[in-house]
């Protein structure tokens, strides 16, 4: 362990603006991809647009920048295609939560194993400062004119009825605490969703790091807090147990883990229902062609597989018509 | 007044294109417009507002709408040929090409 | 008097066992030796509205195209009657449900009142009275024999003989339907069983049931047994494809080597999508086909998403929509151009703007796709003018992607996708899988090195190999780069491999010139419109005009040389474009490739194919006149 964290960071200067929380989610990311030892080149980021969307180009893993809004769907093909990389998505709320929420439901109700990493900042922070769709209603940062006239929304509660099975919220400064969570998120075998709460010292002046630094605290510290769903028939309870913690949000702000549930199947192990040699034998890498660059369906494979649309010509030899 | 037809039964219930041929509620059948049977019960208002009370609507031939309002019921049932059911064929779903 | 081709238009309620039927008799037809054309017209509707199959038969070949009038009408209910009462020929055929017989127009309340008023001020014109017996005694007149046949009785015979469920009647009308038409065309049982039996497969009761109403319609209708016989085939095939152009798309995929293909569901192309999973693992011999992972995703932006996301782990990937879900994909094919991801796109167009026709045909979304998306980039636009032609160029589609590392569009349409064709068995001996440049990598591997236009691919997920995308400007590692010097490199490199296209796709796949170019006319066309022109060439040389067609296959990068060489010596008056659109944008494209201005102009925009007895006419009319825009509109 130690510092082979350090070894993931690639050679690109890190352009957040000084003092971002970014830089600490980007730490705990680097350093939970250390102590898991992840293969750099069976590891994916894949990440929207936006101040985190840059993210990928900072570690020194497989980096996939997509568009704003659709880094779930990239790299929900990623990890269909190839269900052996670790995939972690990095997007900002206005990513993932404004333009690309039909995406973000659309991953827990297929619990697909990627782990989604929201920066959390209230704020649209490369378009300097709009409001997110985290942000709460009437608040007024200071790139503003006027206090905010659409509501926040609750990242955890979404989470929790589009059926993540693994929902966490971290603090971006927190980042030994980050690690874990993210560790924690990257073993879990389904869709996992971690709200990072990430100060934007440029934009956001109502959501600070003094702001967070008094009221965070840890769930865990609380040993009677169980979120975990050991028996499917523990869902309901757990559910609502989590949905209720979540709207607590004022002095104090709970991080940690908020749910988790292992006995809900993954998307891979519905698919291998289905297809049966997968995940191992997978699109990514089974055989396509032959040798010598044919199909690997040849004319006769090509009657049997599709008989049903093949009709063998009977002439009626009874016919007396002429020609 | 009406023949003792199961067309003019309160339990036929006609086929959605072939509407002579239909499922009898009351023997629990396939039934014939031109069949009789002893149970034959004529179609009145009062009995289709009893269906449409019952199943939340009826369905006009004639305009080849549903209904499940009472005050259209009584505007359908002057003149056109309203029935308390109708056979909804299986291959509908299979023969629809999708749309829009 | 017996016939070597035939027009056959089969009409009834949407969802009444049209589609049934029309799978039957085309089976029965394929099995017996005939060649079938099958169009499906039908509207956004789940059932009720009027739908109908028009269908060319024929005895010499694989039919190519549609015409009107037709010989024989089969009409499940009064609407077709009164719908396609014009569409008959002279001397035709009609087979009716006699219970509709007392049918007014006014009481059909599935039919749009714009249609209503039409057919009353011909019927009115015609001094016709409103009712379907009306019309039937002008049909005589029009020496059409009309054969009334109660559908009432033989399904309640049925129904009581083998206590049939109402609910499933529909499948016995289109028994009805099928052994009727198929007596009239002089098609002997065993070939109808056959057309039961596949389409009815493993279901031997209602097999036998059919057989048993075939026997009563035949005992009915004895004496017209074959009234419209049909010659003896001399098509020279032991087997043919029976499929949709949806389902010839899916097969190309599976043996194009797909693993991935996602869709939102969008007519015309959904058909395609659901074929395709049923596909998705084949074992057969010990040859194990797939995995395919087929994903209905949350919206067409997914859609593309995630088949790049696919692509980029390195499964041939593929998604199919029409034109509402490719306006919504377009950002993605930005994306994919940037980062020169190999993802095929199967754009069946169907009638705009907005959801417009969506259930009816059209090939006006060329330009739109040809300059879909933002910025400049390579990206090539394929299309397919028949059944055959879909499969081939499907592979063909994979392989440029894969090969020059650009998003694919294979611009298709409803006519295609929905008109169910008989075909040639494809000969898989000629097909090849080319995936362009691949590479394991090494130390320090560049996915966009600048060392030639195309880079070596390395799947992402290699071992030992790490690599970078994204649509911001990159360097060659695949780093955000805003570098000025570096942007014209890379901005180059990705546009110029548009000329190693142009000069390497062959000319097959470009171009294609049928007939004879230096006659009286030369038309000019893309996609569906190929089978109709070519038909248009036999019939107007035949009333002496010596013509040619010529098939612009590859849209995008435009064939400008192939084209010019094609046309080389033909006087710019004698050139003809044909298109189901409104500005016929091919000529468009064409002006902007080559300065050429054509100005004679054949368009289709009604939602309905161009028929041969329309476009004869209309390229005559051109020759003869100074016309220069003819607009079609036949077919209800
Ligand atoms: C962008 C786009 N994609 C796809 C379609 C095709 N389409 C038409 S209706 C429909 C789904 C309808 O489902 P729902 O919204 O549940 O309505 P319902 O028919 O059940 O009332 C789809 C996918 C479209 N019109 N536009
Ligand atoms: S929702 Fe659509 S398909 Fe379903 S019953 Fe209503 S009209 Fe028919
Ligand atoms: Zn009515």
């Amino acid at each position: 362990m130690g510092s082979k964290w350090v070894s993931y960071k690639s050679n690109v200067w890190v352009d957040w603006c000084p003092g971002c929380g970014n830089f600490g989610i980007l730490t705990a990311l680097l350093k939970a991809f250390g102590e898991l030892e992840l293969d750099p080149s069976k590891t994916v980021i894949v990440s929207g647009i936006g101040c985190s969307g840059k993210l990928p180009h900072f570690v020194n893993v497989n980096g996939v920048h997509t568009l704003h809004g659709r880094a779930i769907p990239f790299a929900t093909g990623i990890k269909l295609a190839n269900p052996e990389l670790t995939v972690v998505v990095c997007g900002g709320d206005g990513d993932i939560l404004g333009i690309g929420a039909g995406h973000f439901v659309a991953l827990g109700r297929r619990n697909l194993d990627i782990v989604v990493i929201m920066h959390d900042n209230g704020v649209y922070g490369l378009t300097k400062g709009q409001a997110s769709p985290t942000l709460p209603l009437n608040a007024k940062t200071k790139a503003l004119a006027k206090p905010n006239i659409q509501q926040a929304l609750n990242p955890i509660m979404l989470a929790v009825s589009s059926g993540y099975t693994f929902i966490a919220r971290g603090y971006a400064f927190e980042v030994e605490h980050l690690k874990n969570l993210i560790i924690k998120a990257i073993a879990h075998r389904g869709a996992a969703f971690i709200d990072v709460l990430q100060p934007c010292v440029t934009f956001n002046d109502v959501f600070t790091a003094e702001f967070y630094g008094k009221r965070i605290y840890k769930l865990e510290e609380d040993r009677l807090w169980d979120p975990v769903v050991r028996r499917a028939e523990e869902r309901p309870t757990k559910i609502l147990k989590a949905i209720e913690k979540s709207m607590e949000w004022g002095d104090k702000i709970p991080i940690g883990v908020f749910y988790i549930d292992s006995t809900t199947p993954a998307f891979e192990e519905r698919l291998s229902d289905r297809l049966k040699v997968y995940p191992k034998v997978s699109p990514s890498n089974s055989i396509i062609t032959t040798v010598d660059s044919k199909p690997i369906i040849n004319n006769e494979l090509f009657e049997k597989i599709f008989s049903e649309f093949i009709v063998k010509v009977q002439l009626n030899k009874h016919d007396t018509t002429v020609q | 007044m009406a023949e003792e037809r199961c067309r003019n039964c309160v339990y036929f219930q006609p086929h959605i294109f072939f509407p002579y041929i239909g499922y009898c509620d009351a023997n629990e059948k396939p039934a014939h417009e031109h069949g009789t049977c002893e149970k034959f019960k004529k179609v009145s208002l009062d009995e289709l507002l009893s269906a449409l009370n019952r199943k939340g609507g009826v369905y006009c031939i004639t305009c080849g709408v549903t209904i499940v309002d009472r005050s259209e019921l009584e505007n359908h049932s002057r003149e056109h040929r309203v029935v308390a059911g109708i056979v909804f064929d299986e291959a509908i779903a299979a023969e629809a090409r999708s749309a829009d | 008097m017996s016939y070597s081709e035939l027009s056959i238009l089969l009409g009834g309620p949407q969802g009444s066992g049209l589609e049934t039927a029309m799978l039957m008799l085309s089976r029965a037809l394929a099995y017996r030796g005939y060649g079938v054309l099958a169009d499906r017209e039908y509207f956004s509707n789940i059932t009720g509205r009027h739908s109908y199959v028009l269908i060319a038969v024929s005895t010499r070949r694989l039919p190519r195209s549609l015409t009107y009038p037709v010989q024989l009408l089969v009409a499940m209910d009064a609407e077709t009657i009164f719908t396609h009462f014009e569409n008959v020929d002279v001397g035709s055929v009609l087979v009716y449900d006699k219970e509709v017989e007392a049918k007014k127009l006014t009481e059909l309340s599935s039919m749009e009142d714009a249609l209503r008023g039409r057919i009353s001020n011909n019927l009115r014109t015609s001094m016709l009275g409103d009712d379907v017996s009306s019309l039937l005694k002008s049909f005589e007149s029009r020496r059409v024999t009309t054969i009334g046949i109660s559908y009432q009785e033989v399904l309640k015979e049925l129904v009581e003989r083998f206590s049939l469920d109402p609910r499933t009647l529909s499948k016995y009308v289109s028994g009805i339907v099928t052994s009727s038409a198929a007596l009239i065309l002089g098609l002997d049982r065993e070939a109808l069983r056959y057309g039961f039996e596949s389409v009815f497969r493993g279901r031997a009761t209602v097999v036998e049931q059919n057989m048993y109403l075939a026997d009563l319609v035949w005992k009915e209708l004895r004496e017209f047994e074959g009234l419209l016989k049909l010659k003896k085939p001399e098509i020279d095939v032991e087997k043919v494809l029976v499929a949709t152009g949806n389902d010839v798309v899916a097969m190309a995929k599976v043996v194009s080597g797909l693993r991935y293909q996602s869709y939102y569901p969008i007519t015309p192309a959904a058909d395609e999508s659901f074929l395709l999973e049923k596909y998705e693992l084949s074992e057969v011999g010990g040859t194990i086909v797939g995995p395919i992972v087929v994903l209905q995703t949350e919206d067409e932006i997914a859609a593309i998403a995630s088949a790049i996301g696919a692509s980029l782990v390195g499964a041939r990937s593929a998604t199919a929509t029409s034109g509402p879900g490719f306006d919504l994909m377009v950002e993605g094919v930005s994306w994919a151009g940037m980062n020169e991801v190999p993802v095929v796109i199967t754009y069946y167009q169907r009638g705009g703007p907005s959801t417009g026709l969506p259930t009816r045909g059209s090939q006006s979304d060329l330009l739109s796709s040809v300059f879909s998306a933002h910025g400049e980039f390579a990206k090539v636009v394929l299309s397919s003018g028949d059944h055959l032609d879909v499969f081939y160029d499907t592979i063909e589609a994979f392989n440029i992607a894969e090969k020059y590392q650009v998003p694919v569009i294979h611009l298709l349409d409803k006519f295609l996708a929905n008109s169910t064709a008989t075909l040639p068995l494809p000969d898989l001996n000629t097909v090849k899988i080319d995936r362009g440049l691949l590479s394991k990598g090494q130390e320090g591997y560049k996915r966009f090195s600048l060392d030639s236009l195309v880079s070596p691919r390395v799947f992402l997920g290699t071992p030992g190999i790490v690599m970078w995308y994204t649509g911001d400007e990159h360097d060659e590692l695949g780093h955000i780069s805003e570098d000025p010097v570096n942007r014209v490199r890379m901005y180059s490199k990705r546009i110029k491999k548009l000329q190693l296209i142009e000069e390497e796709v062959p000319r097959d796949i470009k171009l294609r010139v049928y007939g004879h170019v230096r006659g009286d006319f030369c038309l000019i066309g893309w996609g569906s419109v190929k089978g109709v022109a070519l038909d248009a060439l036999e019939v107007l040389e035949k009333k002496g005009y010596r013509g040619a067609y010529i098939e612009v296959k590859m849209l995008w990068p435009f064939p400008a040389r192939e084209f010019l060489e094609a046309i080389d010596g033909v006087e710019l008056k004698r050139l003809i474009a044909v298109e189901h659109s409104y500005g016929v944008n091919i000529v468009a494209l064409i002006s902007m490739a080559t300065g050429l201005v054509i100005s004679k102009k054949v368009a289709k925009f009604s939602g309905r194919p161009i028929v041969l007895s329309e476009l004869v006419p209309a390229v005559e009319n051109l020759l003869t006149t100074d016309a220069n825009y003819v607009v079609l509109e036949y077919g209800e």
